[in-house]
C-alpha cells in the first residue's frame, strides 16, 4: 500500500488534466506533458497529486499494479466538448474504481458544445460525484477543491446550460402574411421592409419571422401592416401559435 | 313545388332569426370568452385579456376591410374636429357595421383643441355575435372597444399619422356601446387622460392607459406616451 493518500487524475489525453491540477493546487510545478506511466505531485499533510497517463497500453500496465495505491479521491477529467463516448471507456472508470470518493469532473464547460447534461447523466449512472468546470475561466474549481479537501459539496457546480431565449408569440393565434401576386416597384421599400417581404413565404407567422430577424412581434406587425396597406401582401392567414 | 316553398320559408325565416353568419361567430366568441374566464384568476383580468385580443382582431379586421385610398379621401389634412366627425360617422359607422353586423349611433364632441370625444351605441335589438350570455363581472364589451382601438391605431398607421394622433376606447357604463377619443399628439398624455376620466371616472379602472400602451407596442409596434 502507497504511503500517501493519492489524489488521482485520470482521463483522456487532451481532456486538461495537468491544466486542472496546476488551478486547483497552483503551489505545485506541473509538467504539461503527457507522462510515461503517471507522476506524483507531493502536497502537505501527506497527499500526493497522481497524474495517470490517457494512453490505453500505460493503464494496462498501471492495473496490474493499482490494488496498491491508497486512493482517496478518484477524479476522472474529461472535454465536455468531446463526445461522450471517449469518457465511457471502461478503463479510465477502472483506475478510480477503489478511491474513497470518486468524480467525474467535465472541464471546458465554458466551450460551445459542452454536453453537461449528458455527463452528468453518466456519473450518476456510475455512481459518481459530478463536477463542472473550466480551468480557462475558474468556473467550478473552488467547489472542486473544497469536495477534494473536506468532502463537502455544497454549492452545484454544473452550469447549466441557457437556452436562448425563445420570443413567445403574444396572443395564441398569429397571422401569416401572404404575399400579393402581383407587387408593386420593391426599389420604395426599406431594406427592413425588404427583408421582413422575402421572408414571407406564405407560411411563415408574424412570430416565426420576428424570431428569424430577431425582432419583436410588434416590429414585424408594424412592417406587415405597411406592406399589406402598400398592396405588397394579399392578406393575413390566421395560424395557431 | 315544395323546393319553391322551402326556399321561401327559408327566407322568411331569415328575417327573424339569426343565420348562420351571426351564430357560427356567437357560437365561437362564446367558446372563447368562456375559455379566457376560466382561465383568468378575475373577471377584471378576464375583461382585459378580451381588450387585448380584442385590439389584435381589430387591427387585422382594419387591414384586410379598408382600403387605405377610400380612408384617405375622408380623413382632414390637419385636426379638425368637424371633419373628423364626419370620418368617424363614415369609417366608425362602417367599421362597426363590418364587424358587429349593424349600424351604431354615434355622437361626437370637441373636448379640448384637438381632441375629440366619441360614443358609439348599438342600436337595440339588433343580433350580433357578442350577444351573448357571460358569467358575472365578464363585459364581452371590452372585446368590442379593444377591437375599436386596434382598428383605429391601424386606421392611423395606414393614413400615415400613427405619430400624429391616439386612440383609445372602452365600454360604456350603460352596457351598451363604447367611449373613446381621436386626440393629437401635441395634446399631452396627461390632458387627454383627465378628459377620458372627467368622461367616464371608470375609463381606466380595468384597462389603465399603461396597458393601451403595452398593447398597441407588444401586438402593433406602436409607441404610445406614458403618462407622467
Amino acid at each position: 500500500m502507497s504511503l500517501y493518500k493519492l489524489i488521482v487524475f485520470t482521463g483522456p489525453k487532451g481532456a486538461g488534466k495537468s491544466s486542472l491540477i496546476k488551478s486547483l493546487f497552483p503551489e505545485l510545478d506541473v509538467r504539461f506533458e503527457e507522462p510515461s506511466y503517471y507522476r506524483d505531485y507531493m502536497l502537505a499533510g501527506g497527499l500526493a497529486v497522481r497524474e495517470v497517463a490517457g494512453r490505453r497500453d500505460a493503464i494496462e500496465v498501471i492495473m496490474a499494479a493499482i490494488a496498491k495505491w491508497n486512493i482517496n479521491v478518484g477524479l476522472l477529467v474529461v472535454d465536455s466538448s468531446r463526445p461522450l463516448e471517449g469518457v465511457a471507456e471502461p478503463r479510465f472508470l477502472a483506475v478510480i474504481e477503489r478511491a474513497e470518493k470518486k468524480a467525474l469532473v467535465a472541464n471546458k464547460v465554458d466551450e460551445q458544445g459542452s454536453q453537461v447534461a449528458e455527463l452528468e447523466k453518466f456519473a450518476l449512472e456510475k455512481g459518481l460525484e459530478f463536477f463542472g468546470v473550466s480551468t480557462k475561466t475558474g468556473v467550478g474549481i473552488e467547489e472542486l477543491k473544497k469536495w477534494i479537501t473536506t468532502g463537502e459539496k455544497t454549492v452545484k457546480t454544473i452550469p447549466t446550460p441557457v437556452p436562448p431565449p425563445v420570443p413567445k408569440p403574444p396572443l395564441p393565434i398569429d397571422l401569416v402574411p401572404v404575399v400579393a401576386k402581383k407587387t408593386p416597384d420593391k426599389s420604395r421599400l426599406t431594406q427592413e421592409e425588404l427583408e421582413v417581404l422575402e421572408l414571407c413565404d406564405g407560411k411563415r407567422s408574424i412570430n416565426e419571422i420576428a424570431m428569424k430577424t430577431g425582432k419583436s412581434y410588434g416590429e414585424i406587425k408594424k412592417i406587415v401592416d405597411k406592406l399589406m396597406s402598400l398592396g405588397y401582401l394579399e392578406t393575413l392567414k390566421p395560424k395557431i401559435a | 313545388m315544395s323546393a319553391e316553398i322551402a326556399r321561401f320559408l327559408l327566407r322568411f325565416q331569415k328575417m327573424f332569426q339569426p343565420t348562420v353568419h351571426v351564430l357560427v361567430p356567437q357560437v365561437l366568441f362564446t367558446y372563447m370568452v368562456s375559455d379566457i374566464s376560466q382561465k383568468s384568476p378575475s373577471p377584471s383580468l378576464a375583461n382585459k385579456e378580451l381588450f387585448r385580443i380584442g385590439v389584435w382582431s381589430g387591427s387585422i379586421a382594419m387591414l384586410k376591410l379598408a382600403k387605405p385610398g377610400d380612408l384617405a379621401s375622408f380623413w382632414p389634412k390637419s385636426f379638425d374636429a368637424e371633419k373628423l366627425s364626419n370620418f368617424v360617422r363614415i369609417f366608425g359607422s362602417a367599421a362597426w357595421y363590418l364587424i358587429t353586423g349593424h349600424l351604431p349611433k354615434i355622437s361626437t364632441e370637441k373636448k379640448l383643441e384637438k381632441v375629440l370625444w366619441i360614443e358609439l351605441r348599438e342600436i337595440s335589438g339588433k343580433e350580433s355575435f357578442y350577444k351573448i350570455e357571460v358569467p358575472e363581472g365578464i363585459n364581452v364589451w371590452f372585446f368590442l372597444a379593444g377591437a375599436y382601438e386596434g382598428a383605429t391605431l391601424t386606421a392611423f398607421r395606414m393614413l400615415g399619422e400613427e405619430e400624429n394622433y391616439l386612440s383609445m376606447w372602452r365600454p360604456l357604463e350603460s352596457g351598451d356601446g363604447i367611449e373613446g377619443y381621436y386626440a393629437s399628439r401635441e395634446i399631452n398624455a396627461n390632458d387627454i387622460a383627465r378628459i377620458c376620466i372627467n368622461s367616464n371616472v371608470d375609463f381606466f379602472n380595468i384597462v389603465s392607459w399603461e396597458d393601451s400602451s403595452l398593447f398597441a407596442e407588444q401586438l402593433l409596434g406602436l409607441k404610445i406616451p406614458l403618462l407622467k
